[in-house]
C-alpha cells in the first residue's frame, strides 16, 4: 500500500499545484459548465457573425444560467447585428441588470466595458473610464482590445488603426468584425487586393450575414467589377431582404452600369420599402449621392425636389435647396439659402469641439461653391473652385469619395482648354474603375482633343464596353456614338 | 533462461530489460491498446477532403490530393495553402480539425484557399475516413488471428528468445493490419494511428527476419556477430525517425518512399531465404517434418503479401487486390499454432485453453481499470469546470490510484482460478523441474525456486531452511527467503469469545534459525508436509508429560506455537534419500487452506530442491577438494625448494639426508648450510600443521635460519633470535622443533642446540649412543626461555643421526606399535659400518617393511653424519 500512498500523495501535489496555478480563467462566469460553455461558443459566433447560431447558443445558455451576464450581453449584440430592434433591447435591458449584479469588480467591468458600446446601454458612457483600468490589468482581453480599436481618435490614424485590428486577429483569427473593419481600411488607402483580401475572409466568416457580401459589393463596385458586386449584393439582400444598403448599392450597379431604369426601380423600391421609418430620410440621401456620382441630372433634381420637400428642416436640405436655386439660374439665392444655413450649422454649440464636423462644413461650403461655379462663373474660375474644394479632401477622405470633385475638376479643366490635365486627373480614376462611364466620356473627348486619335479609341471602345448592359435610351450610349462619329473624322496619322 | 551475467553493465542491463518476459508483456499491452484505438478510430465516422496536409509548423499546406477517395477529384491542388474551413479561420491543423468535425461527409464545405497570390473561397466536398467496413473486418479478423496466436505462444514460452520474437511479430502484424487502411486525415487521432501503422510497417521487416535468423534454428552467423540483432533494427528504426520527424516537426507529411519500401521487401526476402536455409539444413527427417507446414505456411503468406500488399498497395497506392495480399498471411499463425500444438516448437508442450480465458480475463480487467478510470476521471473532472490540467492529471492519478486494488482482487481471482489450479500445477513443477538442475549456487537456486513458488501459489513470502550434518538435531538455519511487500491481513477475531485466539502475527518473521527437534522426526519420517494447526497449538498446557510421547507431543506443541507466533504456518521436508536436509517455511494463509494439490506441488518441488541441495553440497566438497589438493601440491614444491639441492662434500665425513613427504605435506626439512668459515651448519625441523600454513612457516624458518647462521656461532643464540622472529610473526598455535648443529670438520667438534627437536642420536665407533637433547622449547610457541647448547667432539666412526618424529612415530600394520626410538638405536648399532647413504635406504625399508605399506602418514626426515673413512669402518665391521 505504500506505493498507493505515495500516489496519491503526488496527486494530492498536483491538484494542489493545479489549484494554485490555475489556468487564466480563474473567475468561472456560471456555475454551470455547460452554460460557460455555450456562452463561449455562442460569443466566438456572434465575433464571426454566425448571428442565428449565436443566439440560439447563448439563449440555451441563459436557460441553463439565467444570471449569466455575458450570455446577455452578446445576445444583445446579436440581435443588434440582425437588427431586432425588440429584441435587442429586451436583452440589453436584461443585460444591464444582470451586469450590475456581478460581484467580481474585473468581471463586470468588463461587462460594462463590452454594454458601453451599445448606446442605448445604462453604461454607453462608461466606456473610457472602465476602459482606461481594463486596458491596464487584462491588455489582452477581446473585449479590451475591440474597445481599444473602436475608440473615436483613433479613426483619424489608420496606421494605429490598423494594428490595433490586427491585434484582435492574433488574439481571435475569428473575430469577424475586424476584417471588415481592415478591409475598408485598405479600401480607404487605395489598396483595393489587399481590402478584397480582407473582405472575402469575412464573408468566409459569415457567409450567412448580409453585411458581409455587402462590405465584399462595395470594394467590388469601387473597382468596377461590377458583375461580382451584383452578385454579393444579391446575395446580401437574399440573406436579408430589407437590408436597404445592399438594395441601394445593388441600384447602383446598374447606375454605373447605365441600367438607369432597373437602377432607379431598386431605389424606388427602397424608398418605398422604408418609407414612412426613420430609415426613410438616410435611403432618399444614400439615392441622391448615387444620382450625383452617376451624372444623372433629371433623376437628381426629381429626387432633390422630393428631399426638400420632405424634410424642410435637414441639414442637407439647405444644400440641396441652393443647388437646385443655382441650377435654376438663381445662384445669388442659392448662395443666400446655403448661406444661413452655415451660419446657423457654425453657431450651434455642439459643433464647437468637433473638427470632424466642422471639417465636413466647410467641405461641404466648398463644394458648394465649386458647384455654383460650374452655373455660373468661367471654366479658369470653376477650375479654381473645384482645386479649392479638393484641397480640403485630397489627403481626408478615401480617394473613391473625391471622384466627384476630380470628375467636376477635370470636366472644368476640359473646358478651360486643359484637355491634357483633365486627362490626368481621370487616369487616376480609370486606373482604379476602368468603367466609369463619365470619365470614359470625357477622357475620350480629351483625347480627341488632344488629337490622339489612337487613345481616343482606346477609351471609346472601354466605354462601348462599359455600355455593354446599358438602356437603349441612356445618355451614355448617344455621347458614344457621337464620339465615335468624331474620332472617324479625326486626321488617321495622329 | 537467459544465462546470468556476473558483471552487468549498463548495456546489458538495457539488453536483458528489453528482452525481459515483462518487456514483452508491456509491449502486447500497448499492442492491444494501439489496436483497440486504431480499430475505434478507423471506424468513426468523420469528414475528410482527401487531402494529405502539411500537418506541422504555423500554416496548412496541402501536400498532395487522395486518389480514389470519395473526394476525388478535389478542388483543392496541391501546394494551396488552407486558411479557413467551414466560415472559420484555422490556421493550425488542430483548429482545421475541430473546424472539419462540424460537418458530416457528404457535404460541401467552403475553404478560403491561397493559391498563389490569389485568396480564394472553394466549395469542397468531404468524404469520410471512416474505412471501408468489410475490407476492415477482413483486417481485424487477420489481426485477432496474430493476436491469440501470439499471446498464447507468448503465455505458455519460457522467456524463449524465438517465442517472444514469434511474438512481437503477431503483435506487429495486429497493428499493422488494424492501421492499414486507415486514411490520412488532420485528426490528431488518424495522425496518431498512421504513425503507429508506421512503426508496424517500419519494424515488421526486421523482426520478420530477425525471428527467421534464430528459428527454426539459430543462424551461426548470428552466434559468431551478437551485435548483428541490434543492426538489424538500426536502418528500419531511422526509417520510422525520419517518417516521424517528417510527420511532427519538419512537415514534410507522412509517407513511406519507394526506395525506402524496396528495403524493407529486401528484409521480408532476407527473412524468407534465413527460414528456407533454416528447413533445408535439417537433416533429420522428424525435424523437417515439424517445421515443413510452417515453412509452406509462411511462404505461402508471405510472397503475395509482398506482391500485392506492399508492391501494389504500398508503393503503388492500388488498393483494388489488398485482400489478395492480406488473407493468405493469415497462413502464417495458423501454421505455427498448428506446429505448436503438434509438435510442440517453440519450447510450447501445451495449449490450455484455459490459458486463452485467462488472458482474455486478465486484459478485460485491464481494460476495464482503464476504461473506468477514465470514466470516474472524467465524471470528477466534470465537476471541477475549467480545470488546470495538472488538476485532471491529479484527479485521475487518484482515481486510477483507488481502483488499483479492486483491479488487484480481481486479477488474484483469475489468478486463483486459472494460473493455480490443479491442472495448472503440472506446468509449473515442470517448468520448475526443468530450471533447477541449471542451479548449482545454493543461493540463486533458493531465490529462483522460491520467486516462482510463490508466484504460482500467490504467497507473499515463504523461505528455506537447511540442516547440516554437524548441526544439532532438529536445528535448520535460514538459507533463503523470498519476499514482496504484501503484507498478510490479520485473521478474522474468532466468533466464540470464550476460544483463545491464536496468536499469529500478521506478518511473516523468518527467524535465522529454527530449533524443531519435536517436528523434526516427523518431518523425516513422514516425509509429508506439516500443517500448524493453531487450535491444537494453543491448546492448554496444564498437564504433566509423564511418558516420552507425552514429552515428545508437549515439545511439538510448544514449536508449533513458536511457528504460529513467527506466521509460518506450513513446513514442507526436503528429504533427500533418507535424510532431511531442511524444510520450505510457508506463511499463514488466513481464509485460505493450502490446497491438495498446492501441497503435492510444494512436496514433489522441495524433493527436487533436496537433491538439487546434495548436489549443490557434494560439488562445493568436490570444489573444496581440488582446491586442497592444489594447495598440498603448491605446499609440496615450496617444500621442495626449501630441502638443499645438493650434499656438502667434506673431507673424511660422510653426510646424507632425505626427506620423504608424505600425502599431506606436513612441513618437515632439513638444510646443510656451509658456512664461510668451513663450518657446516645443520638443520632439521618439523613444523606443526600440515599443508600451505606449514609450508609458508617452514619457509619462514629456513630464511630465518640461514640469515642467522653467518652471523652467529652459537645455535643456541641462534634458536633464541629465531624464536623470538617467529613467535611475533605467526600465531601461537603455529610453532616448530628444529635441531641445529654447527660442525667443524677441521676439528670434528660439533655444537648443537635444539628447539623442542626429537634428540637425535649419537652412536660412537665402539657402539654405545647418547641423545643430544641439550636445547630448549620449540621455536615460535613462547617468546620466553632460554636455550642451552653443547659442544661435543666426534670421534672417527662416530655416527651422528638426526630425524623427525615421522619416523619413530610410524604406526604399525595394526597401528598400535609406533617403530620407536629403541628399534631405531639397535638399526643404528647394526649398521654402523655401512655408508650414511646405504644406513638410511635400508632405515627406509626397515620403515616401510614394520608399516606394511608404501606411503606414510606423516613427513620423514633424517640426516646422517659420519666421521672417518668409511673404508676403515667397514672393515671394522667386518672384523667384528
Amino acid at each position: 500500500m505504500k506505493w498507493m500512498g505515495l500516489i496519491i500523495a503526488a496527486a494530492a501535489i498536483l491538484i494542489g499545484l493545479g489549484l494554485l496555478l490555475g489556468t487564466g480563467q480563474q473567475n468561472h462566469l456560471s456555475h454551470n459548465k455547460q452554460a460557460e460553455e455555450l456562452c463561449d461558443e455562442g460569443t466566438a459566433d456572434m465575433h464571426a457573425f454566425r448571428l442565428r447560431d449565436a443566439v440560439d447558443k447563448l439563449g440555451r445558455s441563459l436557460e441553463l444560467d439565467p444570471g449569466l451576464a455575458e450570455a446577455a450581453i452578446a445576445r444583445a449584440k446579436a440581435f443588434q447585428r440582425l437588427g431586432e430592434v425588440d429584441n435587442f433591447k429586451g436583452e440589453l435591458a436584461r443585460a444591464d441588470s444582470l451586469t450590475g449584479l456581478i460581484k467580481d469588480t474585473r468581471r463586470r467591468m468588463l461587462a460594462q466595458l463590452r454594454l458601453s458600446s451599445l448606446y442605448q446601454s445604462r453604461y454607453s458612457a462608461m466606456g473610457d473610464s472602465v476602459l482606461q483600468v481594463l486596458e491596464k490589468e487584462i491588455p489582452n482581453n477581446i473585449f479590451v482590445l475591440v474597445a481599444q480599436a473602436s475608440r473615436p481618435e483613433l479613426m483619424a490614424d489608420p496606421d494605429r488603426q490598423e494594428q490595433a485590428w490586427l491585434k484582435i486577429l492574433q488574439v481571435d483569427p475569428n473575430y469577424a468584425f475586424s476584417y471588415n473593419m481592415l478591409g475598408y481600411l485598405e479600401l480607404s488607402r487605395g489598396h483595393y487586393d489587399k481590402a478584397i483580401e480582407y473582405m472575402q475572409k469575412y464573408a468566409f466568416l459569415a457567409p450567412d450575414q448580409a453585411n458581409p457580401h455587402d462590405s465584399m459589393g462595395e470594394v467590388l463596385l469601387v473597382t468596377g467589377r461590377y458583375e461580382e458586386a451584383e452578385q454579393e449584393f444579391i446575395q446580401s439582400v437574399r440573406i436579408q431582404p430589407d437590408f436597404y444598403h445592399s438594395l441601394i448599392n445593388l441600384g447602383k450597379v446598374y447606375l454605373r452600369r447605365g441600367q438607369i431604369a432597373k437602377g432607379v426601380d431598386i431605389l424606388d423600391k427602397v424608398r418605398s420599402q422604408v418609407e414612412g421609418s426613420k430609415l426613410e430620410q438616410r435611403v432618399d440621401q444614400e439615392i441622391i449621392n448615387s444620382f450625383v456620382n452617376s451624372g444623372l441630372d433629371e433623376e437628381l433634381d426629381r429626387m432633390t425636389a422630393i428631399f426638400v420637400t420632405r424634410y424642410p428642416q435637414e441639414h442637407a436640405t439647405c444644400f440641396y435647396r441652393g443647388i437646385r436655386l443655382a441650377a435654376a439660374g438663381r445662384p445669388d439665392a442659392g448662395r443666400a439659402v446655403m448661406d444661413s444655413c452655415l451660419a446657423r450649422w457654425r453657431s450651434n454649440p455642439s459643433l464647437a469641439d468637433n473638427p470632424r464636423m466642422l471639417a465636413e462644413i466647410g467641405y461641404t461650403s466648398s463644394r458648394f461653391d465649386a458647384i455654383v461655379a460650374d452655373y455660373t462663373s468661367t471654366p479658369a474660375e470653376r477650375v479654381r473652385k473645384w482645386n479649392a474644394s479638393l484641397a480640403l479632401v485630397r489627403d481626408k477622405m478615401p480617394f473613391y469619395y473625391q471622384w466627384f470633385q476630380r470628375y467636376r475638376l477635370a470636366l472644368a479643366l476640359y473646358d478651360d482648354g486643359q484637355p491634357g490635365a483633365a486627362l490626368d486627373e481621370l487616369k487616376l480614376m480609370l486606373d482604379v474603375n476602368p468603367r466609369l462611364i463619365n470619365s470614359l466620356i470625357l477622357a475620350t473627348r480629351c483625347s480627341i482633343a488632344l488629337g490622339d486619335r489612337a487613345g481616343a479609341r482606346n477609351r471609346l471602345e472601354q466605354l462601348q464596353q462599359s455600355l455593354s448592359l446599358a438602356d437603349q435610351d441612356f445618355y451614355g450610349r448617344e455621347r458614344a456614338a457621337e464620339l465615335a462619329a468624331r474620332i472617324r473624322e479625326m486626321p488617321t496619322g495622329t | 533462461m537467459p544465462s546470468q551475467d556476473p558483471y552487468p553493465t549498463f548495456l546489458s542491463r538495457l539488453r536483458a530489460a528489453v528482452l525481459s518476459r515483462r518487456a514483452h508483456l508491456i509491449l502486447g499491452a500497448v499492442t492491444i491498446l494501439a489496436v483497440l484505438f486504431s480499430g475505434y478510430d478507423a471506424t468513426r465516422t468523420r469528414p475528410s477532403d482527401g487531402t494529405i496536409w502539411r500537418l506541422g509548423g504555423d500554416r496548412i499546406e496541402v501536400l498532395s490530393t487522395l486518389t480514389g477517395s470519395a473526394t476525388d477529384p478535389t478542388p483543392l491542388r496541391r501546394g494551396d495553402r488552407i486558411l479557413g474551413i467551414g466560415s472559420v479561420i484555422t490556421p493550425t491543423p488542430q483548429e482545421a480539425a475541430a473546424s472539419l468535425r462540424r460537418f458530416r461527409p457528404g457535404q460541401m464545405v467552403s475553404y478560403l484557399v491561397q493559391r498563389g497570390d490569389a485568396q480564394m473561397i472553394l466549395p469542397v466536398p468531404l468524404g469520410s475516413t471512416r474505412v471501408d467496413l468489410r475490407d476492415y473486418a477482413v483486417n481485424v479478423v487477420l489481426a485477432l488471428i496474430y493476436l491469440i496466436i501470439g499471446f498464447a505462444v507468448y503465455l505458455r514460452s519460457d522467456n524463449d528468445r524465438p517465442a517472444n520474437l514469434f511474438f512481437t511479430m503477431c503483435l506487429l502484424f495486429s497493428l499493422y493490419f488494424t492501421t492499414n487502411l486507415q486514411q490520412v486525415s488532420y485528426f490528431l487521432g488518424a495522425l496518431i494511428t498512421q504513425n503507429m501503422g508506421a512503426f508496424a510497417r517500419f519494424m515488421l521487416p526486421p523482426v520478420f527476419l530477425h525471428f527467421f535468423l534464430v528459428f527454426p534454428s539459430r543462424k551461426v552467423t548470428l552466434t559468431r556477430h551478437p551485435r548483428l540483432s541490434p543492426l538489424i533494427y538500426l536502418l528500419p528504426l531511422l526509417f520510422y525517425l525520419q517518417f516521424t520527424l517528417d510527420q511532427f516537426v519538419t512537415a514534410a507529411g507522412g509517407r513511406i518512399s519507394t526506395p525506402v519500401w524496396m528495403i524493407l521487401g529486401v528484409y521480408y526476402v532476407l527473412g524468407l531465404i534465413a527460414l528456407l536455409h533454416g528447413y533445408l539444413s535439417y537433416r533429420d527427417p522428424l525435424m523437417r517434418e515439424r517445421v515443413r507446414i510452417l515453412t509452406y505456411g509462411t511462404m505461402l503468406a508471405v510472397v503475395p503479401f509482398l506482391i500485392f500488399k506492399i508492391g501494389l498497395e504500398e508503393m503503388n497506392y492500388q488498393a483494388g487486390l489488398s485482400r489478395l495480399g492480406a488473407v493468405p498471411l493469415a497462413a502464417i499463425p495458423i501454421s505455427f499454432g498448428y506446429c505448436v500444438a503438434r509438435y510442440q516448437i517453440l519450447h510450447i508442450d501445451l495449449l490450455v485453453k484455459r490459458n486463452l480465458a485467462y488472458g482474455g480475463l486478465t486484459l478485460a480487467t485491464w481494460l476495464g481499470y482503464f476504461g473506468g478510470a477514465w470514466w470516474l476521471g472524467g465524471k470528477a473532472l466534470a465537476l471541477v469546470p475549467g480545470g488546470n490540467p495538472l488538476v485532471a492529471a491529479g484527479v485521475m492519478l487518484t482515481i486510477a490510484a483507488l481502483l488499483w486494488p479492486v483491479r488487484v482482487m480481481l486479477q488474484a481471482g483469475w489468478n486463483r482460478r486459472f494460473y493455480h489450479a490443479r491442472d495448472n500445477m503440472a506446468a509449473v513443477i515442470e517448468e520448475i523441474s526443468r530450471e533447477i538442475p541449471r542451479l548449482i549456487q545454493k543461493k540463486v537456486l533458493l531465490k529462483r525456486v522460491g520467486i516462482r513458488l510463490g508466484e504460482a501459489l500467490g504467497l507473499p513470502n515463504l523461505a528455506f531452511y537447511v540442516t547440516e550434518r554437524r548441526d544439532a538435531p532438529g536445528r535448520f538455519t535460514l538459507a533463503g527467503r523470498v519476499s514482496k511487500p504484501v503484507p498478510l491481513p490479520r485473521p478474522a477475531p474468532a466468533t466464540d469469545p470464550g476460544a483463545t485466539e491464536p496468536v499469529i502475527r500478521p506478518r511473516t518473521v523468518y527467524p535465522d534459525t529454527l530449533d524443531l527437534p519435536g517436528i523434526t522426526p516427523v518431518l523425516s519420517e513422514g516425509g509429508e508436509p506439516v500443517w500448524i494447526d493453531p487450535v491444537a497449538a494453543q491448546a492448554p498446557d496444564d498437564a504433566q508429560a509423564i511418558t516420552r510421547e507425552q514429552a515428545e507431543l508437549r515439545q511439538r506443541r510448544q514449536e508449533q506455537s513458536l511457528l504460529l507466533q513467527h506466521g509460518i504456518q506450513l513446513l514442507v521436508p526436503m528429504t533427500a534419500g533418507n535424510r532431511l536436509v531442511g524444510i520450505l517455511a510457508l506463511p499463514v494463509r488466513p481464509g485460505l487452506d493450502y490446497e491438495i494439490h498446492e501441497l503435492q506441488l510444494l512436496t514433489i518441488v522441495a524433493g527436487q530442491i533436496a537433491l538439487q541441495l546434495e548436489n549443490s553440497r557434494l560439488y562445493e566438497e568436490e570444489v573444496a577438494k581440488q582446491k586442497m589438493e592444489e594447495e598440498l601440491a603448491m605446499a609440496r614444491r615450496i617444500q621442495a625448494r626449501l630441502l638443499p639441492g645438493s650434499i656438502p662434500r667434506l673431507e673424511g665425513i660422510d653426510i646424507h639426508a632425505v626427506n620423504i613427504s608424505s600425502k599431506q605435506v606436513s612441513g618437515d626439512y632439513y638444510d646443510l648450510i656451509p658456512r664461510e668459515d668451513g663450518k657446516l651448519a645443520l638443520v632439521i625441523a618439523d613444523v606443526s600443521g600440515k599443508g600451505m600454513p606449514a609450508s609458508i612457516l617452514a619457509s619462514n624458518l629456513q630464511a630465518a635460519v640461514r640469515a642467522q647462521c653467518d652471523l652467529y656461532d652459537s645455535p643456541a643464540r641462534i634458536l633464541d633470535r629465531i624464536n623470538r622472529q617467529i613467535h611475533a610473526s605467526t600465531e601461537p598455535e603455529h610453532f616448530a622443533t628444529l635441531f641445529l648443529a654447527i660442525f667443524d670438520p677441521a676439528r670434528h667438534s660439533l655444537v648443537y642446540s635444539s628447539g623442542g627437536h626429537n634428540a637425535p642420536v649419537l652412536v660412537h665407533a665402539d657402539g654405545t649412543t647418547r641423545e643430544l637433547d641439550k636445547g630448549g622449547l620449540p621455536l615460535g610457541a613462547f617468546d620466553f626461555g632460554s636455550y642451552e647448547e653443547e659442544e661435543i667432539t666426534l670421534a672417527a666412526g662416530d655416527l651422528l643421526f638426526m630425524y623427525t618424529d615421522g619416523l619413530t612415530e610410524t604406526k604399525g600394520p595394526d597401528g598400535d606399535e609406533d617403530f620407536g626410538e629403541g628399534r631405531l638405536s639397535t638399526l643404528l648399532r647394526d649398521r654402523m659400518g655401512i655408508r650414511v647413504d646405504e644406513l638410511i635406504t635400508g632405515i627406509t625399508a626397515d620403515l616401510a617393511t614394520f608399516s606394511g605399506r608404501n606411503e606414510h602418514d606423516d613427513d620423514i626426515t633424517m640426516i646422517a653424519l659420519k666421521v672417518g673413512a668409511p673404508e676403515a669402518v667397514l672393515a671394522r665391521a667386518q672384523k667384528q
